[in-house]
């Protein structure tokens, strides 16, 4: 499968796992912007130290 | 005749308290200026004059009988539908919240009351703080009083314009990706972020809990300290606000910034999310009276706009959607369709992705704090472009063009927007000044000796100024 019909899978699985009731018209339209969202969170997916802390927003050590 | 309604804070707080200047007729005019201007900026979606000169009153009551509360005593301030207000409605600017009236004032809205500020209602927002400019609201979007067919900026749009057009002389905004800075870098004006967990959020409406921050607008950076003043301080009732030492805001101002160590961000609006030309010789010509005032300036390299801005939108989308499910799984006709949209998408970001957004962030943060090491403030684009005409602001841009505010939500920075002149066309252009983590009196100081360098804080727009000659002949 392409990439783009990758992201449309996905993309249907998590609409129907979220259980979101979509018009035609949003169905449509968020599947489209769906991929931008996805590599933005492709980005953030990389390998880190099983130790890697999420945010305290400041380091107390720098 | 002096226009009152473009005095600042900080001029008509002296003239206040030398009895020069009564609170009665301040507000008076304020609202005089508001029914001529607010059918063409519509910035209010709740302006209440009643209540506003009952309030005055009883601030001239109190001055004149010794008795002053500071330097926001007296002085007229628009908060956005989404700061709580007891017995008054806070909206959101939603039709899903249409009728609802809080029991309780958030907390700066009671330290303000306390401070005695004269609110003169509720100002327009983007819906949640997330959906707009929206047409298919119960009110419409607040225009820029610069150029009425162009937006304000979001989502803190009424209190742009409003506070930019002298409607006011300061006005609460939210910022959870540039919320406050955009709308004060697109409408003119001086807006800070202040460091997260600063001041209270509590009875504000949330949109990200972990990103959301509330503060001041007003015409300048002086003014924006005299509320922070006001407002800053530890609230128990908040799980994020800081129990920290408050300073005086204002305590640097008016002391030379020769030798302030300035890191110019320049990736940020070069390449990473492209700024107009006249953005780019804005910041150039900033740079350059920073330098005339002895400032040193090195170019910074941050990661990329677009690894913030990836963090940025995961966490809020997520965030957003958590507080919004509710009622979009059962109520989705109450939003507007760009509020309703942009959340929902937030349904489809799994818990995984979520979790390395907020590593990401710890990275990110621990970065930009390294690279700030040798500088004390930095300073980038608040905007990458003047204000677009307000029907063509694109529903998906955070998707397509990387926030240049939004860094320094991911890493709780404060960050000051600040007017550093006009393009061809009139429209304002802006710089953000940011600094360390609770170091907001030192971006305030920078800006407010910016804009006593440079003259762009005399200048308002036409219908801020001619509003007097048009209202007597109507």
């Amino acid at each position: 499968m392409s990439d783009e019909a990758v992201s449309q899978e996905a993309f249907r699985t998590l609409v129907a796992r979220a259980g979101l009731k979509l018009t035609p018209t949003q169905y449509t339209e968020l599947g489209g912007v769906f991929p931008k969202l996805e590599a933005m969170a492709a980005r953030l997916r990389k390998p880190r130290p099983v130790s890697a802390e999420p945010a305290a927003v400041f380091s107390p050590k720098v | 005749m002096t226009d009152l309604t473009l005095l600042t804070i900080a001029e008509a707080s002296s003239l206040i308290a030398q009895k020069k200047l009564s609170p009665v007729e301040l507000t008076e005019a304020c609202i005089a200026k508001t029914e001529a201007l607010d059918a063409t900026l519509l910035t209010y979606v709740t302006f209440t004059p009643e209540a506003a000169l009952d309030a005055a009153k009883q601030a001239e009551t109190e001055i004149m009988a010794g008795g002053s509360r500071g330097p926001l005593h007296g002085i007229p301030i628009g908060l956005k539908d989404i700061y709580d207000t007891a017995g008054l409605r806070t909206t959101g600017h939603s039709r899903l919240m249409l009728d609802r009236v809080p029991e309780e004032d958030a907390t700066t809205v009671t330290k303000l009351r306390e401070g005695g500020a004269v609110f003169t209602g509720k100002l327009g927002t983007w819906e949640f703080a997330i959906g707009g400019p929206s047409f298919d609201l119960f009110h419409p979007p607040a225009r820029n009083p610069w150029n009425t067919e162009c937006q304000t900026g979001g989502s803190s749009s009424g209190s742009g314009s409003a506070v930019a057009a002298g409607m006011v002389l300061g006005a609460m905004g939210s910022d959870t990706g540039g919320s406050i800075r955009s709308p004060a870098a697109l409408c003119g004006i001086a807006g800070i972020k202040p460091t997260y967990g600063l001041l209270s959020r509590k009875g504000v409406l949330p949109l990200s809990q972990s990103l959301d921050h509330a503060g001041p607008m007003a015409w300048t950076s002086k003014d924006c300290a005299l509320m922070l003043q006001v407002l800053a301080g530890h609230d128990p009732g908040d799980p994020a606000s800081a129990d920290v030492a408050i300073p005086d805001f204002s305590a640097l101002m008016g002391k030379p910034l020769k030798g302030l160590r300035i890191g110019i961000v320049r990736h940020f609006y070069e390449t990473d999310n492209v700024a107009t030309d006249d953005v780019k010789a804005a910041i150039e010509a900033s740079l350059v009276a920073f330098k005339e005032m002895g400032c040193t300036i090195k170019d910074v390299t941050l990661a990329p706009l677009q690894e913030f801005a990836a963090v940025n939108t995961t966490i809020m989308s997520a965030e957003a959607y958590s507080i919004h499910e509710p009622y979009l799984t059962t109520t989705p006709e109450l939003y507007g369709e760009i509020c309703r949209d942009r959340i929902m998408l937030g349904a489809l970001i799994r818990g995984s992705d979520y979790v390395n957004a907020q590593k990401r962030r710890r990275e990110l943060s621990i970065e930009v704090a390294t690279a700030m090491a040798d500088v004390d403030v930095l300073i980038t684009a608040a905007s990458p472009f003047p204000a677009q005409k307000i029907d063509a602001v694109p529903k998906w841009m955070m998707y397509d063009r990387p926030s240049i505010t939004c860094p320094f939500n991911v890493t709780g920075l404060p960050a000051h927007a600040v007017c550093v002149g006009y393009n061809a066309g009139g429209m304002p252009l802006s710089i953000q000044i940011v600094g360390k983590p609770f170091q907001d009196a030192t971006v305030l100081a920078v800006g407010d000796a910016y804009e006593a360098a440079t003259a762009w804080r005399s200048r308002r727009p036409g219908i801020a100024l001619d509003w007097q000659a048009k209202a007597a002949a109507a």
